[in-house]
């Protein structure tokens, strides 16, 4: 992790056992992304785009073809070696948040230091913080059937966030959310990211993130098919 | 950290939980007061025909076999000195045994006349009940059973017909003065007690008897003769082997209650675990590892069989109590059949029964956990985030 290159993929192929015959989901994908990036993948429904970011988090693996993340390459790693990179360096944020229901807000923010073993004192203060960060502050001790959508993804974001990781990857994060909780959503993405040089990458097809990102790759049946580097986010105008 | 996280899902999640603990509380409570009840029919057995029939144990004359009617004839002889001096003491009492024809209703039935001296309190018979009735030629104590059998009523006068010492047949009319309730069918069926005293006169054989049963706690004579010493080891050695007998059948019993119990705490598992399918794909892609998924689920069966035990206490402890206390009355009699039945069935909680139950019930509950939850940490966490069921 001493270089920029947070994740390198070389000639990744990823098919499906569909039946007795095979789907390719991804063709032949070579990427490089650094350190400090607010990547969105976008594509149509069935383009690849979820299957990239679930290999790249280690949650799939690839058919062909060589995936590092975080220095690390996943194609020689076990699922002990996989889940400890994913509970040190990585953070996740879902379409349907994911949360658990029986945990409050602190709770399920409070988890993966639970799992890092971060002790209780320096654990509460993260949380705070992550909390803080998002705005939920009031809401610490809700659970998230008492939140809204746009609270429950907030929380989602602080779980994602609270144990400082080098990479965070977002699979749909605004697909349940109108355009206010959306924009306010990826105005917090986009603030994290530039305070604490985390690199986030989406999955999305959703016209509004799109504003925020500084690089999009295009994707369509399987195949990067545009890299695009905006230099200037219209949401930054 | 496990231990925390599993505790934190248990007590969070209220409804799930407590139905959980539900189930396995309630499977907990049924084997253990089936099984209680179980054994309560057993010890009962056992207690009673001591209380009626054995007290401390006997002495029994050599010729005499309660199993053969045949050797009756010949079981009496005067007491050996040490046996009488117990008798005289009140720390024994004899009893006369003779086959006997009765007549009841113009009927012929065979009958075991039995002698017995009605002021004796050694066993927990009515014996009492024979003292008195000067006017009465020969009074009568039976059982209910008995009593239905023949169709005698308290007052009923019937010829009795025996063999004397003399080889002499001989009748008189003996007459029905109690009807007594006893759980021993043995002391009730094809019996009929007279006093000792009258026995003796009527079949010849003053001053002799057939066995003298001695109370608890009497230490063993010295000069018993050629009397038999029957301590209670002996004495009830054919309950303890009918018990034996009945071992496999009570392991079968508990089997079943076990399986039946195994069964709806599985569902109640197996449902609870695969619900959680998404939760446990979650848990995977914030980076816990499938043995920690399978070991958290487990561990959170085993707190959940900890607390199912606290809430058998709390739920079905004052039940199981009051059923050990005043027991189940049971609507049939079961004497006739030969059964010792208690009229209440009382349950009998042995620590041995609480403890293996127990271990038993938390060993299934684990087991029950860890299949479910090994499956479906064995999944892709791609399709545990979407709630896939694991095949």
């Amino acid at each position: 992790m001493e270089n920029n290159g947070v994740i390198t993929i070389n000639n990744l192929v990823k098919r499906f056992p569909v039946g007795g015959d095979f789907f390719t989901a991804l063709k032949n994908i070579d990427l490089t992304l650094n350190k400090g990036e607010f990547t969105g993948m976008i594509g149509p429904s069935g383009s690849g785009k979820t299957t990239l970011l679930n290999i790249i988090g280690g949650l799939d693996s690839p058919t062909e073809g060589q995936v590092s993340v975080l220095g690390q390459a996943l194609n020689d790693t076990s699922h002990g070696e996989r889940a400890r990179l994913r509970r040190k360096h990585m953070g996740f944020i879902f379409q349907s948040y994911n949360l658990l229901p029986v945990y409050t807000v602190f709770e399920n923010v409070e988890l993966p230091l639970i799992l890092n073993k971060i002790d209780k004192d320096e654990r509460r203060s993260m949380v705070e913080q992550a909390i803080e960060s998002v705005g939920l502050t009031d809401k610490m001790d809700s659970r998230p059937n008492m939140l809204s959508g746009g609270e429950c993804q907030r929380t989602a974001i602080a779980r994602a966030i609270v144990h400082q990781p080098a990479l965070v990857l977002a699979d749909e994060p605004t697909a349940n959310l109108d355009a206010e909780n959306s924009h306010h959503i990826m105005k917090i993405l986009s603030n994290l990211n530039q305070e604490l040089s985390t690199s986030f990458i989406f999955a999305t097809h959703d016209e509004k993130i799109m504003a925020y990102l500084r690089r999009i790759i295009h994707l369509d049946d399987g195949e990067i098919t545009e890299d695009e580097i905006i230099d200037n986010p219209k949401a930054h105008d | 950290m496990l231990l925390k996280i599993a505790l934190k899902n248990l007590l969070g999640a209220r409804l799930r939980t407590f139905l959980n603990i539900l189930v396995t509380a309630f499977s907990f409570f049924l084997i253990l007061f089936m099984s209680a009840m179980y054994d309560g029919m057993l010890q009962h057995a056992k207690q009673v025909t001591m209380d009626t029939e054995i007290a401390g144990g006997a002495y029994w004359h050599p010729e005499y076999d309660p199993m053969d009617p045949m050797t009756f004839e010949d079981a009496h002889s005067a007491l050996p000195t040490e046996v009488e001096t117990l008798v005289d003491e009140k720390k024994a009492f004899p009893v006369l045994v003779s086959q006997a024809s009765i007549y009841p209703g113009g009927r012929i039935m065979p009958a075991i006349m039995k002698g017995i001296p009605p002021g004796q309190n050694i066993v927990n018979m009515p014996t009492d009940a024979l003292f008195g009735y000067e006017e009465i030629t020969l009074p009568v104590l039976i059982g209910k059973g008995m009593a239905s059998d023949t169709k005698l009523e308290v007052g009923d006068a019937f010829t009795i017909r025996w063999l004397d010492a003399d080889r002499t047949y001989d009748a008189n009319e003996g007459t029905v003065v109690h009807i007594m309730d006893t759980e021993n069918f043995k002391l009730d069926i094809g019996h009929i007690w007279i006093p000792l005293n009258k026995a003796q006169t009527m079949l010849a054989m003053e001053g002799e008897a057939t066995y003298v049963t001695y109370e608890k706690g009497v230490p063993p004579v010295l000069d018993k003769g050629d009397w038999i010493p029957r301590d209670i080891n002996y004495l009830v050695q054919d309950m303890e082997a009918i018990i034996e007998a009945d071992k496999p059948g009570a392991q079968v019993m508990y089997l079943i209650l076990l399986a039946l119990a195994a069964m709806g705490i599985f569902n109640a598992q197996v449902l609870s675990i695969f619900r959680r399918g998404r939760e446990i794909g979650t848990l995977m892609a914030i980076g816990m590892t499938r043995p920690r998924v399978v070991g958290l689920f487990t561990l959170e069966g085993g707190l959940n069989a900890v607390l199912a035990a606290v809430a058998t206490l709390i739920f079905f402890g004052p039940i199981l109590w009051y059923f050990g206390e005043f027991g189940i009355p049971l609507p049939i009699d079961y004497t006739e059949m030969g059964m010792i039945m208690a009229k209440r069935l009382v349950p009998v909680y042995t620590i041995g029964l609480v403890v293996s139950t127990t271990i038993l019930v938390s060993i299934i509950v684990l087991i029950v956990s860890y299949i479910p939850s090994r499956r479906i940490a064995r999944m892709k966490p791609t399709d545990a985030l979407r709630g896939k069921a694991a095949a």
